[in-house]
């Protein structure tokens, strides 16, 4: 046998002192080695008396009646009864099976006990499973968890994006509204303004007419500093005039344009607020223009009919 | 399965035919291995281990092993009541080692004396009454050999210690707790031999 002899180690192995490898290492050597297989056989004699040092007893008979309860299923477990079978066996067989389901029953009932060497290891390795397992659930729970609150994160967030593009939405279609309702505005102003863009045409165009006949109209004190001018045509019911200088009417007043003659004054036109810059009251006569002897221009308060003494510009035709 | 040989014949089996049954998957040679021998493999497991439940399930191991195993007894080396107390030994210490976290409970020897005083010298069958003897014969050989090679025995045999434990405890080098071992082995066995009993003498 090559390499050293572990003799010394021989007794502290018999006496079961050595750690698993240590034992497993011995042992080796003692099955392949015969002068250390006779050391330690030279000690089985004195081992043998050993367990008798410890006083004897009786186990408790539940031990054998679990243990032969084990064997007796262990065996039925072995030998599975034959498929085809005569009368008279199966019955002797039917017996034997209810004895073993008698016995399996009390291995049941009982082996619990029985089997606990082999269930604790099984028990220690299973629960160490089961730690571990525990540890990887855990784990696992810890990453849902987190991973779930990520998600809920993003959900939120999401749900806060998704909420702020629908409010810009909104806003946006209200801004259309608006942008619409502008340009609705603004296209009505522009027709407003097409709309005085013809009137101013035809204003320009009854003013500059050739037959258009015009002559100032005279201020008086009260329209001091302002100046007037009509226009007409002979023959025709039109009238325009054109002031210049007036201060804006006061509030719930109007500048009035009256013509007369023989039978008293006649209002005629525009009603104008407006002053400042040139202002324009077109008006259109019951009678051509050439039938009337007076024009005057008065404040009215809104409504009159008759006109008032405030009397801005006035003079013969 | 029945038991016709022994039917035959009032001499009872020695353990090695018992044995052969046993390996032919005769369970009453099982159990007649049990009467011999649990008595020994239980007092054992309490004494190593302390407790009633745990050495109950050492010796349902130790003879279901038995059983299952039967065919690894090598009729060389020793006898198969060796053989069975080697398995419930190695048992006991893997227990022992496995629960050690817990506080030992060595029995002491006196308390093992009242406890065979209390049950088992009630019993009177013949395999009792041989562990018994058996017991008293051991005994008397551990007497006599020096106090510390016999604390190895109790250490390692029934405290389960490996010899490093053994040395850190009693604060010796491992060399000579190894020394201790195989000298209380060899005394022991001197003391067993001058008592002219041979193994052979009581088996049977």
């Amino acid at each position: 046998m090559p390499g050293e002899h572990p003799i010394e180690s021989i007794p502290a192995y018999l006496l079961g002192a050595l750690d698993y490898v240590e034992s497993s290492t011995i042992q080796a050597h003692i099955a392949v080695c015969p002068s250390c297989r006779a050391e330690a056989d030279s000690f089985s004699r004195t081992l043998h008396w050993l367990p008798y040092a410890s006083a004897p007893m009786s186990p408790p008979a539940r031990v054998k009646r679990q243990l032969m309860a084990r064997i007796s299923a262990s065996q039925q477990q072995r030998d599975p009864a034959p498929l085809i079978a005569s009368a008279a066996t199966s019955a002797a067989r039917r017996g034997a099976a209810s004895r073993w389901i008698a016995a399996a029953a009390i291995a049941c009932a009982m082996g619990v006990g029985g089997l606990a060497i082999e269930a604790r290891q099984r028990a220690d390795a299973l629960g160490a499973q089961i730690a571990q397992r525990d540890a990887r659930i855990k784990d696992v729970e810890g990453r849902l968890a987190s991973t779930s609150g990520a998600l809920e994160e993003k959900q939120r967030t999401s749900q806060q994006e998704l909420d702020a593009l629908r409010s810009q939405v909104i806003t946006s279609e209200a801004e259309r509204q608006q942008r619409d309702t502008k340009i609705a505005a603004l296209s009505a102003q522009i027709v407003a303004l097409d709309r005085e863009t013809t009137h101013n045409d035809l204003v320009l165009a009854f003013v500059a007419a050739p037959q258009t006949v015009s002559k100032p109209i005279g201020a008086t004190p009260l329209g001091s500093g302002s100046s007037a001018q009509i226009y007409m045509q002979p023959g025709h019911n039109d009238v325009i005039v054109l002031m210049a200088g007036l201060p804006p009417a006061a509030p719930g007043s109007v500048y009035q344009l009256w013509v007369a003659d023989s039978g008293g004054a006649i209002p005629l036109g525009d009603l104008v607020i407006s002053g400042g810059g040139i202002t324009e009251i077109i008006g259109k006569a019951p009678k051509p223009m050439d039938n009337y002897a007076a024009v005057m221009v008065t404040v009215e308060t809104i409504g009159s009919s008759t006109p008032s003494d405030r009397v801005v510009f006035q003079d013969n035709l | 399965m029945s038991n016709s040989r022994s039917g035959a014949s009032n001499v009872e089996p020695g353990d090695e035919i018992l044995l052969t049954q046993v390996i032919a998957g005769e369970s009453e040679a099982l159990s007649a291995l049990y009467e011999r021998h649990s008595r020994v493999v239980y007092g054992m497991a309490l004494r190593i281990l302390g407790q009633g439940e745990l050495a109950e399930d050492i010796v349902q191991e130790t003879f279901w092993r038995v059983w299952r195993r039967g065919e690894s007894y090598q009729s060389g080396r020793g006898q198969v009541s060796t053989w069975i107390f080697s398995i419930a030994h190695n048992l006991c210490i893997d227990e022992l080692r496995r629960i050690r976290t817990r506080p030992m409970m060595l029995t002491t020897e006196s308390e093992q004396a009242v406890q065979i005083a209390a049950t088992d010298l009630a019993t009177d069958a013949p395999a009792a009454a041989l562990a018994r003897e058996r017991r008293q014969i051991i005994v008397e050989a551990l007497a006599q050999i020096p106090s510390e090679q016999r604390q190895i025995i109790e250490l390692a045999y029934f405290g389960g210690l490996s010899q490093s434990e053994i040395a850190e405890r009693l604060q010796s080098p491992i060399g000579t707790v190894k020394t201790r071992a195989r000298l209380a082995l060899q005394k022991l066995r001197d003391a067993l031999g001058a008592r002219k009993l041979g193994i052979e003498d009581l088996t049977e």
